[in-house]
């Protein structure tokens, strides 16, 4: 069961060309920032939507995650690309970081509200989902660590789970030998699981 | 000593691929310690099944995160506290919560945007969802209490709780008559709705509550409507109580609302017998125009039921006027029609006497004079407030579409249809709205009107007027072609369009329009030729300069001639613009294109001839600072007079957006006359405040950006003189 979905369709002119606006904005070449994100947000949205499509979500889901990505870039303002592959990888760090600030926030609701209320705690445990939210922030916090001690295969983990890209993907943008990245995914895979079990 | 995470990934690359014999056996060529050994085989041992385990974690978290809501029942947030989820639609979510009011314990519908979507379009919707939601104030319809935001940054409305049973439920065990009554009182409440331009959309049982008291309540207007984000917006009602062009993915009308009570009618008194069943058949005909033109007449009908009166087939009173007097019209097809009522029929009738108006104007050849560009002002002159224009502007559209459809295969409705998208071109920019819609939609009107024109071979007409609306149209076109950078296409329509009314510059010697015309349209064939260079650009438009007073012999009013004036010396300068030993005579251009543009403003002040002024003043300032030629006492005396005519009270159509841009651009001039005095400091403070005028502009057009990037290279050249 694949719960990454591919970007199978992800044209190479449209990379290279928000790669280009991307320079072109940061440069103030005026005109250039609101058509970056103008063109920007199709393309989100295209990732979002594939990597909803196998999960039933309903379009509107896919919606919000990419306005929200699309939101904080603004916020934040222009990320320094310097191609494709880094392009990728912020909006991977964003789509992770969108998730972490989401399960943060939740597990705080839920703290306060354990505690006046028993049942509905109960009723999470029922879930089955319940869990996911804590399980996602061990991955988050344990991918800090291992970029700190094996940064390539971090960033590699952090594509594939959170970008959605395939290995081939992977190895095309960071422009290295896909068995290459096979292995480092693989590794890092196996460290989390490991550093998370540990814990 | 223990391996490093590099060195552990590196071996484990080696091995991960091999079969657990080999492993071991490679395993052991490699000198480690007890430790990394151990880790490493854990590593593998964990690796298996990772992939998947890993992407559950996150799929999961992602559903969890795409189906939270924003709000969770047991929080606190500002004074509410919120209870229990009453629905989801759309964007939006409601939540049923307690807050105190004085002391008093009280309940109310609080309804957040799912995520924090604040971007300035939505926020625009949700401030018009607001304002909306707010004029409804009716019995049966659940109010606002109030609206706001929360911390955070949370928009919310806050309305009338209500407690009470779904219709379909409260009926049960209700005699006919009693269910009857109450559907009309839910006419009555969404007939109120209408008269304030508010559809429902989701009429169904779920949304009509019974209050103890027996009398319904409407709940969840607009609860999807204005957040909805076209097409992620799903299920735009609900299937059974949706009209058919409902879900065709239509724009909502107020026949859709009747259909939802039709069928809802249907729900509650399905068997109340024949007449009932014809009451309801008519509300949810497919077609439009065989339903209830209005909720009133539907409401009415079922009143007559009640009354034990006959029930009326086809309605009567205002319904059934309004029908015979759009029925009278060849234009209007009643199928797709918007009925609104009373108002409409007001618009229409509006409508037509302005069109009287101009075939009964007293002098022809003025009001055939006015060209598409002072057609705005003629209908700023007739409707006055901006919102009437704007309801005019939406009753011509929708003319136009019915127009569009009766005119098939009909040529003398085609004819009438290409005057039609000139005259909603016009009313667009009347209405003066500066969105980028706008202009789409603008440009689409003014494509499909000369395109019409071209087929009909307007350019060849007998009728001086057809001719004209011809030049008119392909004005304008050629115009938003430039504008949308089209500029070999725009070219090309211009010269077309430009030897056919010099045809007629030459069948009619006489003719001052013809001649208005062939001028303007020379415009474009100078700015062509200064592509090549500048002297013949020059020579050109020396030409069509030496032919301006022959405008005022042929009988040209003011008016017109003196907006030529303006626009063929700006025209002059610029063409010579930017070379400096020409400067004396741009100046003498510049000078008079001033002096035309006071004297057009003395004899009118419209918001066409305002502009005008303004954007001269602005170019002569711009141009003489930029030579260094700063003419000090002329520099400030146009910059004070911008700044007067800006300040009056008498500025026409004050609230217009344009009106802003002007005034940032008059903040530019002021930076401007500072550098021209080498005042750097009181330059800074200009620009300063013009950027932050600019940052305030939303959405952002073309020029803002462009008078950004004109600041910043002013300010770099000032930078660079020092």
């Amino acid at each position: 069961m694949t719960h990454i979905i591919r970007l199978s369709n992800y044209n190479k002119e449209i990379l290279t060309e928000l790669t280009t606006l991307i320079a072109k904005a940061r440069d103030g070449e005026p005109g250039a920032e609101p058509l970056l994100f103008e063109r920007i947000y199709p393309e989100l949205h295209a990732i979002a939507r594939q990597r909803m499509a196998g999960e039933m979500y309903a379009a509107e889901s896919t919606e919000s995650l990419v306005h929200e990505c699309y939101l904080r870039l603004k916020k934040g303002g222009l990320p320094e690309v310097a191609d494709r592959g880094h392009f990728f990888a912020v909006v991977s760090r964003i789509m992770r970081q969108i998730l972490v600030d989401f399960a943060r926030m939740r597990m705080a609701q839920r703290r306060d509200k354990r505690l006046e209320s028993p049942i509905d705690a109960a009723d999470e445990l029922r879930d089955g989902q319940a869990e996911k939210l804590p399980e996602l922030l061990a991955i988050d916090q344990q991918l800090n660590l291992l970029e700190q001690v094996a940064p390539e295969a971090a960033q590699m983990v952090e594509l594939r789970f959170f970008g959605g890209l395939t290995a081939e993907e992977i190895a095309e943008h960071l422009k290295l030998d896909v068995g290459h990245v096979r292995r480092r995914l693989r590794y890092g895979q196996g460290w989390l699981r490991r550093a998370i079990a540990q814990k | 000593m223990p391996i490093s995470a590099i060195e552990e990934a590196d071996l484990f690359a080696r091995l991960v691929e091999l079969e657990d014999t080999d492993r071991v056996a490679v395993l052991a060529e490699f000198d480690l310690d007890e430790e990394s050994r151990a880790r490493l085989l854990a590593l593998l041992g964990f690796e298996n099944g990772a992939e998947d385990e890993l992407g559950l974690s996150v799929s999961g978290a992602m559903r969890e995160w795409s189906l939270a809501g924003v709000l969770e029942a047991g929080m606190r947030v500002g004074r509410f506290e919120v209870v229990r989820e009453l629905g989801r639609g759309g964007m939006g979510e409601v939540w049923m919560v307690e807050f105190e009011e004085q002391g008093v314990r009280r309940r109310g519908a609080l309804k957040v945007l799912r995520r924090h979507l604040m971007e300035p379009d939505q926020a625009a919707l949700w401030d018009r969802e607001r304002r909306l939601v707010a004029r409804l104030s009716h019995p049966y319809i659940a109010g606002m209490i109030e609206s706001g935001t929360l911390e955070g940054g949370m928009p919310f409305l806050l309305m009338e709780y209500v407690e009470g049973r779904r219709l379909d439920d409260a009926v049960e065990g209700m005699p006919i008559a009693g269910r009857v009554e109450v559907m009309r009182k839910v006419c009555d409440a969404v007939a109120a709705a209408h008269r304030q331009m508010v559809v429902h959309r989701d009429l169904k049982p779920g949304n009509v509550l019974i209050t103890s008291d027996g009398l319904p309540k409407l709940v969840d207007f607009g609860i999807g409507q204005a957040l909805d984000l076209g097409q992620s917006y799903l299920g735009a009602g609900t299937r059974a109580y949706s009209s058919p062009e409902q879900l065709a993915g239509e724009e909502p009308t107020m026949a859709m609302d009747v259909f939802s009570l039709g069928r809802m009618l249907e729900r509650v008194a399905g068997e109340g017998g024949e007449e009932l069943g014809s009451i309801a058949r008519k509300a949810t005909a497919s077609a439009v125009g065989e339903r209830y033109e209005t909720v009133g007449e539907l409401e009415a009908d079922l009143g007559r039921w009640l009354e034990k009166k006959p029930v009326r087939a086809f309605g009567d009173g205002v319904g059934y006027r309004l029908r015979c007097l759009v029925r009278r019209q060849p234009w209007v097809t009643v199928g797709g029609a918007v009925a609104v009522g009373l108002t409409f029929v007001a618009l229409v009738v509006a409508w037509k006497q302005y069109e009287q108006a101009q075939k009964r104007a007293a002098d022809l050849q003025a009001l055939a004079g006015v060209a598409i560009f002072d057609l705005d002002e003629e209908v700023r002159k007739l409707q006055g407030s901006l919102k009437a224009r704007q309801m005019l502007l939406e009753t011509a559209t929708k003319y136009l579409a019915n127009l569009e459809v009766a005119a098939k295969g009909n040529a003398v409705l085609r004819a009438e249809l290409a005057d039609a998208y000139l005259k909603t071109s016009a009313l667009m920019s009347a209405s003066s709205a500066q969105s980028l819609e706008r202009e789409d939609d603008s440009f689409d009107l003014a494509e499909k009107g000369y395109r019409l024109r071209e087929e009909l071979g307007q350019f060849d007409a007998k009728d001086p007027k057809i001719r004209k609306g011809y030049a008119d149209s392909a004005r304008d076109y050629a115009q938003k072609l430039r504008l949308k950078r089209r500029i070999a296409e725009s070219d090309k329509i211009a010269e077309r369009a430009q030897q056919h009314i010099e045809l007629w510059v030459m069948e009619e010697p006489k003719s001052w329009q013809a001649l208005d015309h062939f001028l303007f349209l020379e415009n474009n064939k100078t700015r062509r030729l200064r592509l090549k260079g500048i002297d013949l650009a020059k020579e050109n438009q020396q030409k069509v300069v030496a032919r301006l007073p022959e405008l005022k012999q042929l009988g040209a009013p003011e008016r017109s001639y003196w907006r030529q004036m303006v626009i063929q010396n700006s025209l002059m300068a610029g063409v010579m613009g930017g070379v400096h030993k020409l400067a004396p005579e741009i100046l003498d251009s510049m000078t008079k294109a001033v002096q035309a543009a006071e004297q057009l403003y003395r004899i009118e002040q419209s918001v066409l001839t305002t502009r005008l002024l303004l954007t001269t003043y602005l170019e002569y300032v711009e141009y003489t600072v930029d030579v260094d030629m700063v003419i000090f006492g002329e520099n400030e005396r146009l910059i004070r007079r911008s700044e007067e005519i800006l300040r009056s009270p008498e500025l026409p159509d004050k609230d217009a957006a344009f009106w802003e841009q002007h005034r940032l651009e008059f903040l530019i001039m002021r930076g401007w006359a500072a550098y021209g005095r080498k005042d750097d400091a009181e330059m800074g403070r200009w620009f300063a405040e013009c950027r932050a005028g600019l940052d305030r502009v939303e959405p952002k057009p073309f020029w803002v950006h462009m008078r950004r990037g004109q600041i910043g290279n002013i300010e770099k050249q000032a930078k660079e003189r020092k």
